[in-house]
């Protein structure tokens, strides 16, 4: 397509402008007229700036991402020009008419008007010179239909703004390929396919998932769970309180129950106290009339009041008494007369005896037991005595001692058995040391004999020897003469003379032996002669033997001395025992007569003491008796004074006892009425319990009331072993105490079931608010899949528009490249993945940020070149679509511009390329900066 | 001798309003309503000195009943004592073995039918009232199935919930073929009853013929935007020999704020921005006297693509002007972007390839039409804007 002519109408007049094919520069003074043109263009072909364009600028001008702030600066300025422009044609009433040709050589004029309710479109062909503008649909989709491209597109595409120019001009490869791409993904030049990747990815994980941390999903089933854990939560308490009612309903029901019982307790209580006091009240009428008939017992027996009643038990002990001595003296009389009898007989037996008992009145049988023991005993120490002697002198007779000899036996007193004693021992002395020398000689004869015998024989041999050796030494005494001759008998002689030695020496000693031996002999026999000689004398072998018979002698002499006097003594006792004889008829003493006397004096004596005692026995009964009858004179006068006290008028006797002790059943039956009658008065006391018989009988009344007031009927059988208070009162308070730990357990109960109720919001609220959380998430869920979706979608037709866009610019650069290159890059590739191009230098492919021998400049105009092809390559149609460049260099980079006159000249061979300079002198400089030399004609007012 | 009685059911003491997608706090609000409305309906007992007050189910849910909502409904029936209150459990308040009415204790003015057979008690020298339970929230027997009332000299109401065919399906005389519990005038009248106080369906309505009448009291209050119509308790007049007189009573009161369910349908055609469309809402809030209700705005029609309707956004912005509002958008979704759409679908871009594809994907895929669209609008968005917001 080419612009032939512009028409502009608006208050300032109708305004024209023509432009020829190829590159053209249209400057104005005014900024706002250049705009005018560029969105009076715009406007005709596309109408007036959409509503929708404009809600939706601010938002992207408050969401630059960072990449895009490269640019913002820059383009702030023109942007708000754009939109300030923009706001000012919707404003105003618009009119203009714009004349295009098609490549394919058709001509149309266009007519737009735009005021403020209409906006008209009017299509010309302007070759046929007819409306054509029912051929399209209301005019509108003209430069859709025959350019392929929608507004958007083609501002987008079509209108390089400056600020975009100046971009290829300095940036790297990267960012004019994201440039490239934003233009091709979204039409402008602020969001590329990735950036809105980038944006759905950020929004899926903002949603995220259940288990991502943070995200809204998760929030929102978090808060689900929790709403649905605390509906758990309520249902379970729901129970437990549901159990706890029915806990707390048996507990109230078990407290009725409890109470019922209590109630019948305490009514069968109070009937039982009831039933109590009416007993009380009987047993009170009961003591009253029991008083008043023991009253009238004692009026009866008032005659008795004054009896002696203090006197009674003096009586019966009198009365006792008097009954135990009347006994006593029978008894008493009895015995006396038994005694009496006793010494009748005792005396008839001592007369029989035909002793005197007058004798025991001055002597006493152990007297004579006495004396004839001692008789006994002497005489038989007498015969002792005399055998003893007897035997001595038997002895003395058998060792032949004669008279002479017992007279020297006399003699010898205990001195001289003494020295005896002392010879005898010295003469056994001497004996045995003659008995030891005479060992010792005989030792040492038989121990030198020996010695001797072998001594005399080697004296014999050495003297053979010395004989042998003289002769052996005849002659020459040679060397070895001397030993085996000289020396040898050298030591003969030698041991001859030794031996001579020693056999004077045993001489010596043999003689010394003997003479001490001969020496003791003698000693020893000398003193033996003379013990012998004594012990001759007496005949006797030894001194012990003589010791004997002296002590025998000595025997005989004691005895005989002893024999003497125990006759004398034996004498003396026969003397006295023939007093006790004579009177007996005994005329000698002898063992027989003794034992007989014995007998007779000991029955007699028994006899005489048992008279005695009998008499004495019979004495102390009379003084008994005596005592007994004064006794008894005296109890009978105590007993008739207490009669008379009594004012009993018989004797003391039996009757008189019968009367007295009637009179004192009488009093005392008297007294235990009074005592009953004082018990009795107590008892009622005790039964009113500080209460009159009135206040009784009340209670009474009031208790009947109470007991009326249960209404409810008693349980049968319920309380029957509890039939006493104190098993009721018991029964009672164990209820009580029970009844106490239910309502206890029943206020836990419900103070439980109250906290809990408290604890929890309804599950109607949680319900709720679980609806709203199942909604949200729902919601979510259903995002996520829509924006996953789009993802999707979004990244296949990515690729698909990416590659075909790819291979379409690849051939436009190929048909320029070696032009911009001078050569140097044969071919090229544009790679769909990032919008890089691969160049082909001297056949090696390279990417062109590698190839060094490429100018930097080369490859931002190569960017520049597909970037100016950029509305051709869209259009689907094919149609040349012509550029409208904005203020395309505002710095002094002129090694840029002989590179960019070269891509501005390439494209403007293809398509119409408008350029609006800001004004003349930016014209002028743009012209000198790109070395476009060939004149340039200048658009200007008609 | 008249006796009169006050009948109503479905109240749903403590119920959830989550089907309405209320909030929790608006839900208090309802529930705190509902409560209300329950004195209030025994208030005009006492005033009204009605001779008996019966209740066909639903008085609460069994769920959801927390055991203070019982006390205080022990209370209030305490209050009404010595005048007999009759309750016929219903499916919500089932009497299964772990009911309230089972498991409490009630005032001896309160008497429940505990079974579900049908069983009688007195409610005056004339009239018997015989009543059954539902034993689960299931039960749909027909406890009137081959039951014909025993003479007893005295004249039978029946105290039931169950489901009874409404006028226009009674004159057709055909019961509701999904419904093996369907009572029908006919049935009820040969079972031998005169009349029948009946509870189960939210809306209220009375059928009679010459032997027998029914009152459906329905809800006493709607529970949801889909309770149309009006609500109420019944007063109800029986003489012996003559027919039922019912008498409506409206439970509107101070009291009872707070349970006023409105639709209103706002076509937004004509309206050109969001200003214009709060406006408009506003207006029918305002014009319609709605300032305590419960409000649901429908939105139909197509939008103006100048117009981003956010439901959130509206109803923080219109709130004020009711109890509560919740936003009901039915306008086609793509319809505010469908210019934007168009235009795009055209570019030689990536993103016009996006659309057309999307467009040709959701065409084939009927299924799924919801999510593609939704799909390609958050495709342009993510060209479009730097945040995405989410629908």
């Amino acid at each position: 397509m080419r612009i032939i002519e512009l028409t502009l109408h608006g208050a300032q007049g109708e305004q024209r402008f023509a432009f020829p094919a190829g590159l053209h520069i249209i400057h104005e003074a005014d900024e706002k007229l250049r705009t005018r043109y560029l969105n009076g263009l715009i406007a005709i072909l596309y109408g007036q700036p959409e509503v929708l364009s404009r809600s939706i600028e601010p938002v992207r001008q408050a969401h630059l991402e960072p990449s895009e702030r490269l640019t913002r600066s820059k383009r702030k300025k023109p942007l708000a020009r754009k939109n300030k422009s923009e706001q000012s044609a919707t404003n105003e009433r618009f009119e203009g008419t714009l004349l295009l040709a098609l490549d394919d050589g058709r001509k149309f004029q266009l007519r737009r008007s735009v005021a403020e309710t209409t906006n008209t479109l009017q299509i010309f062909d302007a070759q046929a010179g007819k409306d054509v503008t029912a051929e399209h649909q209301h005019g509108q989709d003209f430069a859709e239909r025959h350019l392929s491209l929608n507004r958007a597109v083609f501002v987008a595409a079509a209108r390089l703004q400056a600020d975009e120019f100046q971009l290829f001009v300095e940036a790297e490869e990267e960012v004019l390929a994201d440039a490239l791409s934003k233009v091709l993904d979204s039409a402008n030049d602020k969001t590329s396919i990735h950036t809105a990747i980038q944006r759905i990815d950020r929004k899926l994980a903002e949603i995220g998932t259940v288990y991502s941390h943070g995200s809204l999903l998760a929030n929102a089933c978090a808060r689900r769970d929790d709403l649905q854990q605390k509906r758990l939560a309520y249902v379970a308490a729901q129970r437990a309180n549901s159990d706890d009612q029915a806990e707390a309903d048996e507990l109230k029901a078990e407290i009725n129950i409890m109470q019922t019982r209590l109630s019948i307790l305490e009514h069968e209580a109070i009937s039982l106290e009831l039933a109590s006091t009416r007993a009380r009240l009987a047993r009170y009428d009961d003591c009253r009339r029991h008083v008043e008939k023991i009253v009238a017992e004692q009026a009866a027996l008032a005659e008795f009041k004054e009896f002696p009643i203090g006197m009674k038990e003096n009586f019966f002990q009198l009365y006792h008494e008097l009954t135990h001595l009347e006994k006593l003296q029978e008894l008493l009389n009895d015995e006396q007369n038994n005694l009496n009898l006793k010494l009748i007989a005792l005396a008839e037996r001592t007369n029989s005896t035909g002793i005197d008992a007058s004798i025991w009145q001055f002597r006493s049988f152990e007297d004579f037991y006495a004396l004839r023991t001692q008789w006994q005993t002497t005489f038989e120490q007498i015969l002792a005595l005399e055998t003893a002697k007897h035997e001595a002198d038997a002895a003395l007779d058998a060792a032949g001692l004669d008279a002479a000899d017992r007279t020297a036996l006399a003699t010898l007193d205990l001195n001289r058995l003494e020295i005896l004693k002392k010879r005898e021992t010295a003469i056994k002395a001497q004996e045995r040391e003659v008995e030891k020398l005479r060992m010792a000689y005989d030792d040492f004869q038989k121990r030198t004999q020996s010695y001797r015998r072998a001594g005399a024989l080697v004296a014999l041999a050495v003297l053979v020897a010395i004989t042998i050796g003289l002769f052996y030494l005849e002659g020459e005494i040679s060397r070895a003469k001397v030993w085996g001759g000289v020396l040898p008998l050298l030591l003969s002689i030698g041991g001859l003379l030794l031996f001579l030695f020693l056999n004077y020496r045993w001489l010596l000693r043999s003689r010394q032996l003997a003479s001490d031996l001969l020496l003791s002999e003698k000693a020893f026999m000398d003193n033996h002669e003379k013990l012998r000689e004594i012990l001759g004398r007496f005949k006797v072998q030894n001194l012990g033997e003589l010791i004997r018979q002296r002590m025998l002698f000595m025997e005989i002499g004691s005895a005989s001395q002893e024999h003497a006097k125990r006759a004398e003594e034996l004498s003396r006792t026969e003397r006295l025992l023939s007093i006790w004889m004579e009177p007996l008829d005994l005329d000698h003493i002898a063992m027989e007569t003794l034992v007989a006397a014995e007998k007779r004096l000991r029955e007699s004596y028994h006899l005489w003491q048992e008279k005695r005692s009998a008499r004495h026995h019979v004495q102390r009964i009379t003084e008994q008796l005596k005592e007994a009858q004064e006794n008894r004179e005296r109890v009978a006068a105590d007993i008739e004074k207490t009669l008379a006290a009594a004012r009993i008028s018989s004797p003391p006797g039996e009757a008189s006892f019968q009367a007295y002790v009637q009179a004192c059943h009488k009093r005392e039956y008297l007294e235990t009425l009074q005592s009953q009658a004082q018990q009795i008065e107590e008892l009622a006391k005790e039964i009113l319990r500080g209460q009159t018989r009135e206040q009784l009988v009340e209670e009474i009344n009031r208790m009947e009331n109470s007991v009326r007031r249960f209404a409810e009927p008693r349980l049968a059988g319920e309380f029957a072993e509890t039939r006493t208070a104190a098993n009721i009162r018991e029964r009672i308070e164990k209820l009580e105490k029970e009844l106490a730990e239910k309502r206890q357990a029943l206020a836990v109960n419900q103070e439980r079931m109250r906290l809990r109720d408290q604890a929890q919001i309804s599950v109607a609220e949680i319900e709720e608010a679980l609806a709203i959380a199942e909604d949200e998430i729902a919601r979510l869920h259903a995002s996520q899949q829509a924006l996953q979706l789009a993802r999707n979608n979004l990244l296949t037709v990515k690729h698909h528009v990416h590659h075909d866009f790819a291979r379409r610019a690849t051939a436009v650069i190929n048909r320029h490249i070696a032009q911009i290159t001078n050569g140097r890059v044969s071919s090229a590739r544009f790679d769909p993945a990032d919008f890089s191009l691969h160049l082909a230098v001297k056949q090696d492919a390279v990417k062109l940020t590698d190839a060094g021998s490429i100018n930097p400049a080369a490859r931002r105009n190569i960017y520049l070149l597909l970037r100016l092809n950029m509305p051709t390559l869209m259009a689907e149609s094919r149609e040349s679509i012509p550029l409208l460049i904005e203020a395309p260099l505002r710095d002094d980079d002129l090694s840029q511009n002989a590179y960019i006159s070269r891509v501005l000249e390439s494209v403007a061979a293809q398509q119409q390329v408008l350029v609006f300079a800001e004004n003349e002198k930016a014209a002028l400089s743009f012209q000198q900066k790109t070395g476009m030399m060939r004149e340039r004609k200048v658009a200007g007012k008609v | 001798m008249p006796i009169s009685i006050l009948h109503f059911s479905d109240l749903h003491l403590g119920t959830s309003f989550s089907e309405s997608r209320l909030p929790p706090e608006i839900g208090r609000r309802c529930r705190e309503s509902l409560r209300n409305t329950f004195v209030e309906i025994l208030r005009i007992a006492r005033e009204r000195n009605a001779d008996a007050v019966t209740i066909a189910g639903d008085l609460f849910e069994n769920e959801r009943v927390p055991p203070a909502t019982l006390k205080f409904l022990a209370e209030q029936f305490a209050r009404l004592a010595p005048k007999p209150i009759f309750i016929a459990p219903g499916l919500c308040d089932h009497a299964g073995p772990h009911s309230a009415y089972r498991q409490r204790r009630w005032p001896p003015n309160v008497h429940v039918f505990l079974n579900n057979t049908l069983s009688d008690r007195s409610l005056s020298s004339e009239y018997e009232l015989w009543g059954a339970a539902r034993l689960h929230d299931k039960d749909q027997e027909n406890v009137l199935e081959g039951f014909v009332v025993p003479s007893s000299g005295k004249i039978p109401i029946l105290l039931l919930h169950a489901y009874v065919a409404p006028p226009a399906v009674e004159e057709t005389n055909q019961p509701s073929p999904n419904r093996s519990d369907t009572l029908t005038l006919d049935g009820i009248a040969h079972s031998g009853f005169s009349a029948a106080l009946i509870g189960r369906q939210h809306e209220r309505f009375t059928v009679a013929n010459s032997k027998c009448t029914i009152v459906c009291s329905g809800s006493p209050q709607p529970l949801g935007f889909d309770d149309t119509g009006e609500y109420g308790a019944a007063w109800i007049v029986l003489s012996p020999g003559s027919e039922a007189l019912v008498e409506w009573l409206p439970l509107k009161s101070e009291s009872t704020k707070g349970l006023d369910f409105k639709i209103i349908d706002i076509v937004v055609d004509r309206e050109k921005s969001a200003a214009t469309l709060i406006d408009t809402l506003t207006q029918a809030l305002r014009y319609q006297s709605l300032r305590d209700s419960i409000v649901r705005a429908r939105l139909t029609g197509s939008a103006s693509p100048a117009i981003n309707i956010d439901a959130k956004t509206l109803s923080a912005e219109i709130e004020h002007h009711c109890a509560y509002l919740d936003i009901e958008n039915q306008t086609p979704p793509a319809a505010s972007r469908l210019e934007t759409i168009t235009r795009v679908g055209k570019e030689p871009t990536v993103r016009g390839a996006f659309v057309r594809e999307m467009i040709a994907q959701r065409s084939a895929e009927s299924a799924s039409q919801k999510l593609h669209q939704e799909a390609l609008l958050y495709g342009i968005e993510a060209f479009e804007q730097e945040n995405i917001v989410l629908r």
